[in-house]
């Protein structure tokens, strides 16, 4: 090794590599792409999804390719949902008044605003506790929305989210969340393996799902060309307005 | 004997081959309908979660005391009434993913009739219950005027 170190085109390339690499992942995010896996258990049964995710975060576009069980396309854009699905040559589209929540990136999207953006959805500090050197945030919502949303605690640990608990107006605990695995993906830690639970009115386990990510590409020279992906003409397109 | 074996493997193979496709379409017809009966009742259950049914109440309940503030706010109370039937929040886009076109289709219209049935039925109980909190007071109120006025004239 101190052999190779020693050879300048070894040493210069090295330098070079690693640089580059420091520069790729401290630049902004532009466009990330994820492999990904997802248990979801309900009712006893687990389902098994598999695929990549496109996340175009100037254009705020986010396409899911979906591998397994079926073939599908999923692209999110501001107020509109479009689902393809290139077996079955079926597609839907959805159109709705208000935007349509991101899947599955809103945990990264949060991962890259300040204070995981509730600061920009109204939310305000209330208190901190520091646990086992975990620090506790106790978010408020908006007083505007209080009969809407109800309390959000985080626990951060050397400044990366490890746990989120998500309360109903009433106090009930409808979703807790737990970060792992951060991957330091531009200039923000992403957690690369997110396992959550949501409940219903009586505490009872809704869902428990378990999303895996792997082989993260940022900012990649030539965007995935799927990023602008559009349903084919020939496909019939099923509309319905929300 | 060996003829027998043969004749057997043969036949055997021709029945796979026979009944393997209409066994393929069932057993693909049959996984389409538990798709389908699995997003209604998700839909169903995902609707009745989602929805904030104080809030619809509370909305509902609120609708009869427009028609006090002015003479037509009575049409303003009917209008909040029929707009409650419109209102649709969003789309759950992660509950489709890696669902079949039949599950997104059926989940799409089951969750939209019943999010739209729950929050007319919620804003109607808290409309009728205002109603009913108005129409109570308005009764007490003109009770202690009538003895108001019965007292008064005793006097006279």
């Amino acid at each position: 090794m101190l052999q190779l170190l020693n050879n300048p085109r070894f040493f210069i390339t090295f330098l070079l590599m690693f640089l580059l690499s420091h520069i790729l992942y401290a630049s902004p995010l532009k466009t990330l792409s994820l492999d990904f896996t997802r248990a979801l258990t309900e009712n006893n049964k687990t389902e098994h999804i598999a695929g990549t995710l496109h996340y175009d975060v100037k254009a705020l576009r986010v396409v899911v390719e979906v591998i397994q069980p079926l073939k599908q396309v999923m692209i999110v854009k501001d107020n509109l949902l479009e689902i393809y699905y290139p077996v079955e040559k079926q597609a839907f589209r959805f159109t709705s008044e208000g935007r349509v929540p991101l899947p599955f990136v809103e945990s990264i999207i949060q991962s890259t605003q300040a204070e995981y953006g509730l600061t920009a959805l109204g939310y305000t500090l209330d208190r901190h506790d520091i646990i086992d050197e975990v620090l506790y945030t106790h978010w408020s919502p908006p007083a505007k929305a209080k009969d809407k949303l109800g309390h959000v605690i985080l626990g951060m640990r050397d400044g990366r989210l490890i746990s989120a608990e998500v309360k109903n107006p009433e106090g009930h605990i409808t979703g807790r969340s737990r970060y792992q695995n951060h991957s330091k993906i531009g200039t923000n830690y992403i957690p690369m393996a997110v396992t959550s639970s949501t409940y219903g009115e009586k505490s009872e386990v809704h869902q428990h799902e378990q999303i895996v990510y792997s082989n993260p590409q940022v900012n990649a020279e030539t965007p995935n060309p799927i990023l602008n992906f559009t349903i084919p003409k020939s496909v019939e397109v099923k509309e319905i307005k929300w | 004997m060996k003829t027998d074996t043969t004749f057997h493997i043969l036949a055997f193979v021709m029945v796979v081959l026979m009944f393997s496709a209409p066994f393929a379409t069932l057993a693909q017809e049959s996984m389409e309908q538990s798709d389908v009966e699995a997003a209604e009742a998700y839909a169903k259950r995902d609707a009745n979660t989602d929805l904030n049914k104080p809030l619809w109440f509370g909305l509902g309940g609120t609708l009869p005391c427009l028609a006090l503030i002015h003479d037509y706010g009575w049409v303003l109370s009917v209008g909040g009434l029929v707009g409650t039937y419109f209102y649709r929040p969003n789309p759950p886009a992660t509950r489709f993913v890696g669902k079949s076109p039949a599950y997104v289709d059926m989940y799409a219209e089951t969750y939209k009739n019943e999010i739209t049935k729950l929050q007319t039925l919620w804003s109607t109980a808290g409309c009728l219950t205002g109603c009913a909190v108005i129409t109570g007071f308005s009764i007490i109120g003109y009770v202690r005027l009538g003895i108001t006025a019965i007292v008064t004239g005793e006097q006279d």
